[in-house]
């Protein structure tokens, strides 16, 4: 055993009304409980197998990443169509996924495993301790998981990976060049003059993620359903680690004002994302700054994998 | 390119380009040393300054974000001759070594004492994790800060007559 | 060095006058021989005589004080301020024995047309060496001056007290210093003995006097060589290729020619860098031209994955240390071990910076250089003139810690400004550019066995370490990165071993402990793959890692308490004082300790020579990851006669959190391709969140003892004390620095 036992006095309910009346539960199962063991699909692999079963069950991903009806019951016809938890955009991660890159199971064990993809970014916001948490389980847990989810997000048709390599093109034809573009202001106004100036720096991506920011051809959340993940990150940025080499980003909270943030995320939906226009970025905007919408900040811990470190030493040495 | 900038509560028209880095119209243009060049990439906080009430990193903030804003540096926040309660106290625990790191430590400060003066220690721990030292005078930045609460909070009690 | 002739009959009748105070110097010829020394030069074969500290070097009283017909005192020092109160300090140390206050005593420090040549401000030797001499100096213009009135009065010298700048009588008649002074008097070569002030009248050293320089840093007032601001300054940046070795091969400058505000660029063989009008100009004109750079492959670096244990196959030349053969009882019981400590930075936070001009024929360079008059002695090598026909001025950086990017920014300054001759060029390296070019403390690997005889003492000791040298300072030219870049460059200078008390690799490799036989070898590594010199305490870091870790092993094959265990080996009474101190007052004992946590124990005398101190501290490991947290710390330290407390404790708490966080987190990363930790998300150091909660460093009060150096001594036992707390909060022990989260984790076995 691994944990010693421990003696210790459960503490009191601290739950609010009508939470803390046990016997409602009984309610609840009655309409979102199924019993019994989660039967392997025969037509399936062992692994799949596997992932299905931490995907179910231990890992939960559905709690975060399938919306809930008003009683906070999954929707279950709405499997892994994304959510929005803790004033964080939580994305889709069935068909409709926002990766310009489509997800495949090789990716996904290696952002899940390290916190980080070179095509996709850093992970962050609630998924930064998830993550962190999944570097420590064995690969082979990791993927199962992977292989599981990425089965749910189907294979991508012709189109989006055609997509997908044009982002990948775009997105390296600009690290290769990026003073050729910073020159190419098209004058669009506050918005481009401010990514030009304050973001690019970072995200012209020369430098690989997980030190560099991510070029954003390549970004899921500029093609998410609203700019919340993007404001959050902006305003309070990605905090270093503990210790550990990881991605950093600093926070423009006091930098930008309202009206200015507006402004940078209209851009960027316009310059790096072929969907339509946010609805209602002001709103997230105002509420974020204002604290209305109150938005936890997780530290970058266990979400990179540094360089190899030269004194890892794990076998003797002769 | 002309921009207006106010700074310390002076307002002034400085020949930059707009998406110039503060941290350099602050010591290029105007010849105001509090704010440092640590990283150029916001990892640092070194050119920690204040934007309005908040700690901004410098380095990262583009002038053409700044119209009507009010910037401080530590320069702002008094003089050899007359200084304010956040650099009596760092004077006062000796809270320095080699002190590069110390205007940012002392503005990230300010903005928080400012909102609160009477912040707890370990506030002031979270607060401060985006300034590094790396000379190691992180106790005694802390002893300075609690002072600096202390003398602030004693200012705006002793502000009214008795 | 021939003994003076006193030729003034009243200074001799002073120092051999009743009731003086003659300081015994037995240590200082040990203390002469200073880290850092030119490659190539043999250590000195004989102790120096006889003149106190850097007096040696500059025998004439006013090289050191002057006081001028107005009574101001003027004290020039070879040493520079690097953040660790130097300046203040000699302060006190000249106010004291020349009887002026100190705000009235202007200081110079380290200019090469002003000051003392004392070679690098380094090895923890500023007040030792520069702080002694000008004691002694300053005693002994006091006496002069006193001698002086007695003179004019005829009263003996010792019916009269110096006080406040002025000589008087006992009747309270006085004169001004400024009255006393006249042309030649204070040119006289310093004497080998003075009359020093006694502790107990102290009214300025050993009192915690307020730093000097602190006021200015702030307020913003200009202090650091990146404030400076000259007339006509332009600002430059170097572009430098990804690796060593490289060569431009291609440059089109034609985009760069035209940006706005730029200058020139300028390209000497591989030595490439651009000049702008405006600061931020040179950066964006930097960017472009790094895009428009092609450079040849370069030397590729080592394979990082195995490269710590490669260390003991490259050439090596062997150098014996320590060896002593006692006999005693037999080797009962054996521990024996290896040990690691990969490459780790200064990791200033003021990347370097240097400002240079040309003009008449002089290049002065403002640098914060830990030494001018080498920096000056390479860098007009470089310029192929000669050194008087340059200056360099210590002006202070942030800290350095060592050889940091200083002197390489200096040297491409002034390399620039010979292009843009009449106009003060400011060169700053980006933070890029010191992660991947400072010189790095060097990789380490040491192996230790150790034999306890049947009544759990000591008894055998083998210590082999592995390691380049520790210094590559300028010295030489070809130890600066502009001059391996030039068209004809000039070669790195080839290591060279060398065994000297102070140490270098092997600082600290011999433990001071009574043990009756020894053996200690350093496998020298002439072999540099990365770029090495001085990090704060050299090879003293990873030597009293490994050896208080063995020490707190055989005390646990003893089945005895660490600090007894310790005390039990140790004769020399001010070590055991300092053990002693820093276990009472941390309330040392062997209750048990709630889950995780742990307490370790360490000590060492910085080179056996210097500072000694000892230190306990409490950690608390977190099993679900691996993050180690350092809760407390007391240490106790023995820096000889106090000077500045607040100095020692300043240093001490420093150079715990920074030796701290070397431990828990650092390493230089690196793939063949180059150097990959380039900033602080690549490499990171302590934060805020990791402090610890609290430091308690106490000093022994050790009146009449020469100055011992104090700055670097708790770099060697902080990597034992967290290794040993670890040891206890978990059961296991870390051999390999950095003991980050994932490598306990898997230490632990979670």
């Amino acid at each position: 055993m691994t944990r010693k036992a421990v003696s210790a006095a459960s503490p009191a309910n601290e739950l609010s009304f009508p939470f803390n009346i046990r016997m409602l539960l009984a309610g609840w199962k009655a309409l979102y409980l199924r019993e019994g063991p989660l039967q392997p699909d025969s037509n399936r692999s062992a692994e799949w197998n596997r992932g299905r079963y931490l995907v179910e069950g231990l890992s939960h991903c559905g709690a975060c990443h399938t919306p809930r009806n008003r009683l906070g019951g999954e929707k279950k016809d709405e499997y892994f169509a994304g959510a929005e938890v803790e004033n964080w955009t939580v994305y889709p991660i069935n068909a409709n996924s926002p990766a310009p890159v489509p997800w495949n199971a090789e990716s996904l064990t290696f952002y899940l495993r390290h916190g980080w993809h070179e095509h996709h970014g850093a992970s962050r916001g609630s998924m930064a301790p998830v993550t962190a948490n999944l570097g420590s389980i064995p690969e082979a847990d990791v993927r199962a998981i992977a292989a599981y989810v990425s089965d749910v997000m189907g294979h991508p048709s012709q189109a989006r990976i055609a997509r997908g390599e044009a982002a990948l093109a775009t997105a390296r034809k600009e690290s290769d060049a990026p003073f050729a573009m910073r020159t190419n202001s098209t004058g669009n106004g506050v918005g481009e003059a401010i990514f030009l100036s304050a973001c690019q720096g970072c995200h012209d991506g020369r430098r690989p993620v997980p030190f560099g920011g991510l070029n954003l051809h390549l970004s899921s959340a500029v093609n998410a359903a609203n700019a919340q993940n993007i404001i959050n990150v902006t305003l309070f940025g990605l905090p270093a680690a503990k210790g550990e080499p990881s991605a950093i980003m600093p926070a423009y909270h006091g930098v930008l004002n309202p009206d200015q943030l507006v402004a940078l995320l209209d851009y960027m939906r316009d310059r790096f994302s072929d969907q339509p226009a946010w609805t209602d970025t002001r709103e997230r905007v105002t509420a974020t700054m204002s604290g209305e919408r109150e938005v936890p900040i997780y530290r970058m811990d266990g979400t990179t994998q540094a360089p190899p470190e030269t004194s890892m030493r794990t076998t003797p040495w002769p | 390119m002309a921009v207006n900038l106010t700074v310390n509560g002076k307002t002034h028209r400085v020949d930059a380009d707009p998406e110039t880095p503060l941290l350099y119209v602050l010591r290029d243009n105007l010849e105001l040393n509090g704010a440092k060049y640590g990283c150029g990439i916001g990892q640092c906080g070194a050119c920690t300054v204040m934007v309005d009430d908040e700690a901004v990193l410098s380095c990262v903030t583009p002038v053409l974000l700044l119209k009507g804003r009010r910037v401080t540096t530590v320069e702002g926040l008094g003089t050899l001759e007359k200084p304010g309660p956040m650099q009596q106290a760092f004077i006062e625990e000796q809270a320095a070594q080699c002190g590069y790191c110390i205007p940012g430590m002392m503005m990230r400060a300010q903005a928080l004492l400012q909102a609160d003066p009477s912040v707890t220690e370990a506030v002031i721990r979270a607060h401060l994790e985006p300034n590094l030292c790396r000379c190691g005078t992180h106790m005694r930045i802390i002893k300075a800060v609690m002072r600096a609460g202390a003398l602030m909070r004693q200012n705006s009690q002793g502000g009214g007559a008795t | 060095m021939t003994r003076s002739d006193v030729k003034n009959p009243t200074r001799r009748g002073v120092v051999a006058g009743g009731g003086s105070l003659v300081v015994s110097f037995a240590l200082l010829s040990q203390a002469l021989a200073q880290e850092g020394e030119v490659q190539g030069t043999a250590p000195p074969a004989q102790p120096k005589p006889k003149l106190p500290g850097s007096l040696s070097g500059d025998p004439f009283l006013d090289a050191w004080i002057r006081i001028d017909a107005k009574g101001e005192a003027s004290v020039f020092t070879g040493k520079a301020e690097l953040g660790q109160g130097v300046k203040t300090a000699i302060l006190q140390i000249a106010a004291e024995e020349l009887e002026i206050d100190p705000a009235a005593i202007r200081l110079i420090t380290a200019d090469t047309s002003q000051t003392p040549d004392e070679g690098y401000t380094a090895g923890s030797q500023s007040i030792q060496n520069s702080g002694t001499a000008i004691r002694h100096a300053a005693a002994q213009v006091r006496e002069i001056l006193i001698g002086q009135a007695a003179a004019r009065w005829q009263i003996p010298a010792d019916q009269l007290r110096a006080e406040s700048g002025r000589v008087i009588r006992a009747d309270g008649q006085a004169l001004d210093y400024g009255s006393l002074v006249s042309a030649e008097i204070l040119h006289v070569e310093a004497s080998p003995q003075s009359r020093l002030k006694p502790t107990d009248r102290f009214r300025v050293m050993g009192k915690p006097m307020p730093r000097v320089d602190i006021p200015a840093k702030v307020t913003g007032t200009p202090i650091y060589v990146q404030d400076l601001r000259l007339p006509g300054m332009v600002h430059a940046r170097v572009v430098r290729p990804s690796r060593p070795g490289a060569t431009l091969t291609n440059l089109d400058t034609s985009a760069i020619e035209r940006m706005s505000g730029v200058v020139a660029v300028v390209r000497n063989g591989s030595f490439l860098a651009v000049v702008a009008e405006r600061e931020f100009q040179a950066i964006q004109a930097m960017r472009v031209l790094e895009a428009a750079a092609r450079w040849s492959e370069g030397r590729k670096l080592p394979r990082p994955n195995t490269f710590i244990q490669s260390l003991k196959s490259l050439p090596a030349q062997q150098g014996v240390v320590a060896e002593r053969r006692q006999g005693g009882a037999a080797a009962a019981q054996t521990f024996q071990a290896t040990f690691t400590r990969p490459y780790q930075i200064h990791g200033s936070i003021g990347p370097s910076c240097a400002v240079a001009q040309l003009e008449n024929g002089t290049t002065t360079v403002w640098s914060h250089t830990q030494g001018v008059y080498p920096d000056r002695a390479a860098i007009s090598e470089i310029l192929g003139v000669q050194p008087e026909q340059m200056r360099v001025i210590h002006v202070e950086g942030s800290g350095c810690y060592g050889h940091n990017g200083a002197d390489d920014a200096a040297a491409d300054a002034a390399l620039i400004a010979q292009a843009v001759p009449g106009r003060p060029v400011r060169l700053q390296w980006t933070r890029e550019q010191e992660h991947a070019w400072e010189p790095y403390g060097p990789a380490m690997l040491t192996e230790i066995r150790a034999s306890l005889d049947q009544s759990s003492k000591i008894v055998e000791w083998n210590y082999d370490l592995w390691s380049n040298t520790h210094t590559t300072r300028p010295g030489p030219a070809g130890s600066l990165i502009a001059a391996n870049s030039l068209p004809t460059p000039f070669q790195p200078p080839p290591a060279k071993l060398s065994i000297t008390p102070s140490g270098n690799g092997d600082r600290n490799a011999v433990p001071l402990y009574a043990i009756p036989n020894m053996r200690v070898i350093w496998h020298f590594l002439p072999e540099m793959p990365l770029r090495v010199s001085a990090l704060r305490a050299l090879g003293a870091y990873a030597n009293v890692f490994a050896i208080e870790s063995t020490m707190d092993e055989l005390a646990l094959m003893a089945n005895a308490d660490p600090v007894e265990f310790r005390l039990r080996h140790m004769e020399d009474p001010r070590a055991r004082a300092v053990i002693e101190a820093a276990a009472a007052g941390f309330g040392w004992s062997r209750d048990p300790l709630p889950e995780g946590r742990g307490r370790g124990f360490a000590f060492a005398r910085y080179k056996n020579l210097a500072a000694y101190l000892a230190m306990a501290l409490e950690l608390e490991v977190e099993r679900e990851t691996g993050r180690s947290r350092i809760i407390r710390v007391t240490a106790a330290i023995d820096s000889g006669e106090v000077v500045n407390p607040d100095g020692i404790r300043n240093q001490t708490e420093g150079g715990i959190i920074q030796a701290a966080s070397w431990t828990l987190y650092e390493a230089v990363t690196f793939e063949e391709t180059g150097i990959t930790s380039i900033d602080w998300s690549s490499y990171p150091i302590m934060r805020f969140g990791s402090v610890p909660e609290k430091i308690d460093v106490r000093i022994m009060d050790r009146p009449g003892e020469p100055f011992l150096g104090t700055g670097e001594a708790a770099q060697g036992p902080t990597p034992a004390a967290i290794a040993n707390a670890i040891r206890h909060a978990t059961g296991k022990r870390l051999y390999d620095i950095p003991f980050r989260a994932e490598k306990v984790k898997a230490a632990i076995g979670v």
